[in-house]
């Protein structure tokens, strides 16, 4: 029940006069016991219309749980998306690209090998026989004085996993839908091998050649997985990849031959600049990116692969030995450094109002 | 200007750049519109057309087409256009829908124009507004003609009905070649080669040079694939190879 404001008016009017009256010489004692009687009626009345201390108690706190509360969900609940920028060495690398991509081109001064591939097309009748005559998908290899893959076309949702293997750069593509194009371009002494065959043969004007997995007409029918190797002693320049995630794993062999995936990074840093924080990257630690949206991804791929990435993340987690946690900021992480002059105001603003909202808790209690 | 005067205008040339590229239906190339000189590519208000500078990022050494054309631009239009406004008639050797792309032969200024041409009809084009903002002359001007699916049809310069046997591309090359050779054939069943390499004569070309490559279409109107080879002059590499497809004049297909 509220604590009518007429009622403490008359009250503090009341105690006002009776000091005053007490304070003159000549004032009769009934005058002075009938405003002492007043006053405690009037006490009586408030006393009775005050809520009772355990409520006045909630009533103090709601505010505090409500601050409190706020507060908790901002330091516990992380941001949507957070802008992160990335350089790193790993052995091996694994990513999704949601969208068709045409990636190269790749000069190679040594073999290149694919695997899987169903068909080869050239204007170059002998390299057509060749396909022709043996299992093209069991395996091609060729070499040439100049040879480079002009481009690997690839559909949307393919995944990519890339393994830098001592002069040459393995490439492993796995695709739901067709096809999956490989543009290669020669020049000079070319040897192609296929199975046990052999063909070796001159093109001093240079030549193409294509290779198809999977139907142009029938894109829903999934390709068999592909395996490329392009051999070269400079690293190969991977750019223009927008990957949707990253993962950083290589098989290896456990023991009874078991296959066991293990962590491929070699070092790094990766840089929040929501908190301004930077974090080194370990040899062995487990990153995992998801739901990527990529600024800007360059990828050398020479001894080893050098990612430099720039972008925003929906999932970020780094797993150090057996403890693993989510590297995205919470709200108030992110509040409290890109607007603490807001955070500040805020903080003034609800200490002014829980403040005044004190005040007129206590004005309403008696005085004696 | 009042506020309100301001924000009615600027709603009325978003709601004009809105109406002229849906209505008409025609996307502009993806470019990067040019933010240091005017007028910058963008879609021309109510036209089936994208005209201006842009920008433009060279990284690896390339052999490029810029031009592939039938018959020569009339000379009456060649004096008309340097000293007024008379459109150019362009049509494509195609029963197809072209997109037109016309663009400077020299390597600057990065200026470039997207046109519709519908199906069996010409394309009356005002080169004037090109050549005062380029500063080239007709002669300088590349044109192409895109089909889709990648293919290209040869824009006819020449007086109408004119149906050519002999086309010229225009190639132009990045770095400094040695040579440059190229072929001509069918790919598919019938896939037979029409001509086997050939070096162009004079084709030692110096960096953004250009060269002209006379093609003769194949009797039967069909079409056909040509592969351009330039050989770097510092290192002997080939560049990569420009590989284009000129479709036939009685079907789309190359």
């Amino acid at each position: 029940m509220p604590v009518p404001e007429d009622l403490v008016a008359r009250r503090a009017a009341l105690a006002a006069r009776l000091s005053a009256r007490l304070a003159e010489p000549d004032v009769p004692l009934a005058e002075l016991r009938e405003l002492r009687e007043r006053l405690d009626l009037l006490d009586g009345a408030l006393a009775e219309r005050r809520p009772p201390a355990g409520r006045r108690l909630a009533a103090w706190l709601w505010p505090l749980l409500a601050v409190g509360t706020v507060l908790l969900l901002a330091a516990t609940l992380p941001i949507g998306r957070v802008p992160l920028s990335l350089t790193l060495k790993a052995s091996a690398l694994s990513l999704a690209l949601p969208a068709d991509a045409t990636l190269g081109s790749w000069p190679l001064d040594g073999e290149f090998r694919a695997e899987g591939f169903a068909a080869l097309e050239s204007p170059d009748a002998a390299l057509r026989q060749a396909a022709a005559s043996g299992p093209l998908s069991q395996g091609l290899g060729l070499r040439a004085g100049e040879l480079s893959v002009r481009a690997l076309r690839l559909p949307a949702g393919a995944q990519l996993r890339l393994q830098a293997q001592p002069k040459a750069l393995a490439v492993d593509i796995e695709s739901s839908r067709s096809p999956v194009l490989a543009e290669l371009e020669l020049r000079g002494a070319a040897t192609l091998r296929l199975g046990d065959m052999a063909l070796a043969h001159d093109y001093p004007h240079g030549e193409w050649l294509l290779l198809r997995a999977g139907e142009a007409a029938r894109p829903e029918r999934a390709p068999p997985p592909l395996a490329l190797a392009l051999g070269s002693t400079a690293p190969l320049r991977l750019q223009g990849l927008r990957p949707t995630w990253l993962r950083f794993t290589e098989r290896s062999q456990a023991d009874a031959g078991a296959v066991q995936l293990q962590s491929s990074l070699q070092g790094g840093a990766l840089t929040l600049p929501v908190t301004g924080q930077t974090l080194a990257l370990g040899a062995g630690d487990t990153l995992e990116i998801d739901g990527l949206k990529v600024e800007r991804c360059e990828l050398l791929a020479g001894a080893s692969l050098q990612l430099e990435l720039s972008g925003s993340a929906q999932g970020l987690r780094l797993r150090v030995g057996d403890f693993e946690r989510s590297l995205k900021p919470s709200w108030l992480e992110y509040v409290a450094r890109h607007h603490l002059a807001q955070l500040l105001w805020g903080a003034a603003g609800l200490l002014w109002g829980a403040l005044a909202w004190l005040r007129r808790q206590l004005a309403g209690a008696p005085l004696s | 200007m009042s506020v309100r005067r301001i924000v009615h205008r600027a709603a009325a040339a978003l709601g004009a750049a809105a109406l002229s590229s849906w209505a008409q239906g025609f996307d502009c190339a993806p470019l990067e519109p040019s933010r240091s000189r005017a007028p910058a590519y963008r879609a021309v208000a109510g036209e089936s057309r994208c005209e201006g500078f842009f920008e433009k990022k060279i990284s690896q050494p390339f052999v490029e087409l810029v031009s592939l054309t039938g018959g020569a631009v009339p000379a009456a239009a060649v004096a008309s256009a340097a000293s007024a406004a008379a459109p150019l008639e362009l049509r494509a050797a195609s029963p197809a829908a072209v997109r037109l792309v016309i663009q400077p032969q020299r390597s600057s200024p990065f200026y470039r124009v997207d046109a519709a041409l519908p199906a069996g009809q010409a394309l009356r084009w005002d080169a004037s507004a090109m050549l005062a903002a380029t500063g080239l002359q007709l002669a300088d001007l590349g044109f192409l003609a895109l089909l889709d699916g990648g293919a290209l049809a040869p824009v006819l310069l020449g007086p109408p009905g004119l149906q050519p046997r002999r086309v010229t591309a225009v190639l132009r090359v990045s770095v400094t070649v040695s040579s440059v050779a190229w072929r001509s054939y069918r790919l598919g069943a019938n896939g037979a080669m029409l001509s086997a390499w050939s070096e162009l004569p004079n084709s030692r070309l110096f960096a953004w040079q250009r060269i002209g490559l006379p093609i003769e279409l194949p009797a039967d109107a069909g079409g056909l694939r040509v592969d351009v080879q330039a050989i770097g002059a510092d290192d002997g590499r080939a560049l990569p190879l420009l590989q284009f497809a000129i479709g036939g004049t009685h079907d789309a297909g190359p």
